[in-house]
């Protein structure tokens, strides 16, 4: 248990140098990542002003108002944000597998996916989370006394989408090959969980909760900050742990397939 | 070799190697399917409310369907551009003795030509899965004819946003501002006669209506540009793109055979 307990430390201790270093090199340039940061922000505010355009047509969607679709926007906005910042190298999974990039990174003493994950910081995701603070405070339906939750909902949806992101670029062990597919596949996570949830229903909603899990990613976590109840709470809880798991065991068992790139680089 | 059969060899190699990624147009399909199916939900639970949003769900789809695919089929020729500059290859694609210009875009044409009928059948069956058959097929058809040109012109422009490299490196947070005007104001997810009246004028001034909203809106049965206009402004945007791109990229040439690479 002692043993274990070390070994949780240490890791944690690794996790936070390096996500340390990936900030610190990300930063490096300072206009930059300024400019990334701000317009980011601008990105998602000209995104938001869809939804603006058509509740000033209509009151409510399913019932859902803007107020709700702010929540939503920004749970999913922080949490795509958060996961980028700290775990840059999800998304781009796919590329350093086939690209025979996790060759420098095999031969460290800390867990690879970890390292992997780690070691780049994207320098837009702090503009995402900026821009979903802004639209999550300006919505209006989120008093101070719920920040707790909100944030316990935003941090399991950050890790259901790492998971995620792993998930389908681990694919690449297996395939090859599939950057661009993979990259669809988060993308189409990120476009579902940013639409109300009551306009999937049967099939739809079961794929949104199963093999794209934006349920998990935007629905609960938004439902969360608009409600607070214990039973989605564990829900969202138990979610975060299955997904991250699943990753865990698929990245380590596709990387018993993985043949070196050859490839020979310093890492600082 | 001739000067035109030059680029047509760049065209070639632009088209073996969009064919050579088939993986990448079933993303896109796929992709283009989600955001069909996406919105024709929307569509249909706002017209549940009653609301009047100036037209019904179904026609909404296939203008969706349009304007995704144009926007879809223009290659992202920009990030081939940033790659150059990043990787410092500009320095000899210069010397060759063919346009860098002119060679990126027949290239990106090439990929067009392979990537946009596969989008476009994608963007037809996923319309009519979600959004029925089409209301005013002949609408569909000449959304489809000027849509090509418009794809065309979009191509121009990624040119165009490519070349910002040369002074910001990374192009990709120009690129995010770049998709929300098309977003906005081409009218990409809404038809651009539900935006208020001030934006609609705005969308009038710039290249992003007449890529867009122009080809797609002909599925709506309330055109935003009548066809001669819309032909008429598709070629004076193309020329515009042209004029500021080449006016660009010789400063730039310039600055480089001075300075370096």
């Amino acid at each position: 248990m002692t043993t274990y307990i070390k070994s949780t430390r240490s890791v944690l201790r690794f996790s936070g140098a390096l996500f340390a270093t990936s900030s610190a090199s990300a930063m490096a340039q300072r206009g930059a990542f300024l400019m990334q940061v701000a317009l980011m922000a601008l990105n998602n505010a000209i995104f938001f002003t869809f939804w603006i355009v058509l509740f000033s047509r209509v009151s409510r969607i399913r019932g859902y108002a803007l107020s709700d679709v702010a929540v939503l926007y920004g749970v999913v906005a922080i949490a795509v944000g958060l996961a980028v910042s700290v775990a840059g190298g999800g998304p781009h999974l796919a590329r350093f597998i086939h690209e025979g990039e996790l060759d420098a990174v095999l031969s460290q003493p800390k867990p690879t996916l970890l390292y992997v994950l780690g070691r780049r910081t994207v320098a837009s995701g702090i503009g995402d989370v900026g821009s979903g603070i802004a639209m999550i405070a300006l919505s209006g339906i989120v008093s101070l006394s719920r920040v707790p939750v909100v944030i316990v909902a935003i941090v399991a949806g950050a890790t259901i989408f790492v998971a995620s992101c792993v998930l389908f670029n681990s694919i690449a062990f297996w395939l090859g090959r599939i950057e661009t597919a993979s990259r669809q596949l988060v993308e189409s996570v990120i476009t579902f969980s940013l639409y109300p949830e009551p306009l999937f229903g049967g099939a739809m909603r079961l794929l949104l909760f199963t093999l794209l899990p934006a349920g998990f990613v935007g629905y609960l976590p938004a439902r969360l900050a608009r409600a607070p109840s214990l039973a989605v709470t564990f829900e969202l809880a138990a979610a975060a742990v299955v997904y991250s798991g699943l990753a865990w065991c698929v990245f380590n068992r596709g990387l018993r397939t993985y043949s070196s790139g050859s490839r020979f680089e310093f890492n600082g | 070799m001739p000067r035109p059969f030059k680029y047509l060899a760049f065209v070639r190699i632009g088209f073996a190697r969009a064919r050579a990624e088939p993986a990448e147009h079933y993303a896109r399909v796929l992709f283009l399917l989600v955001i069909l199916g996406v919105f024709s939900s929307l569509w249909r639970a706002v017209a549940a409310t009653g609301a009047d949003v100036g037209g019904d769900p179904h026609t909404f789809v296939w203008y969706l369907a349009m304007t995704e695919w144009v926007l879809m089929s223009a290659p992202h020729v920009h990030f081939r551009i940033e790659d150059d500059v990043r990787r410092g290859d500009v320095a000899y694609q210069i010397v060759r003795p063919v346009s860098y210009l002119a060679a990126h875009f027949a290239e990106g044409v090439g990929a067009l030509v392979a990537r946009a009928p596969v989008l476009l059948a994608g963007a037809c069956t996923g319309a009519w899965v979600f959004g029925g058959a089409p209301a005013r097929p002949l609408a569909v058809g000449r959304a489809i004819a000027f849509g090509c040109g418009a794809a065309l012109v979009l191509t121009s422009y990624n040119v165009l946003l490519g070349l910002t490299a040369f002074w910001l490196g990374d192009i990709a947070p120009v690129y995010w501002i770049w998709q929300k005007l098309t977003f906005v104001l081409g009218g990409l997810l809404l038809p651009l006669t539900l935006y208020p009246d001030l934006v609609v004028r705005i969308a009038r001034l710039t290249p992003f209506s007449a890529i867009l909203a122009g080809p797609a809106s002909f599925v709506l049965g309330r055109p935003f540009f009548d066809g001669q206009t819309l032909g008429l402004a598709l070629i004076a945007w193309a020329v515009a793109a042209a004029l500021i791109a080449v006016t660009t990229f010789h400063s730039i040439a310039r600055r480089l055979q001075i300075n370096g690479g």
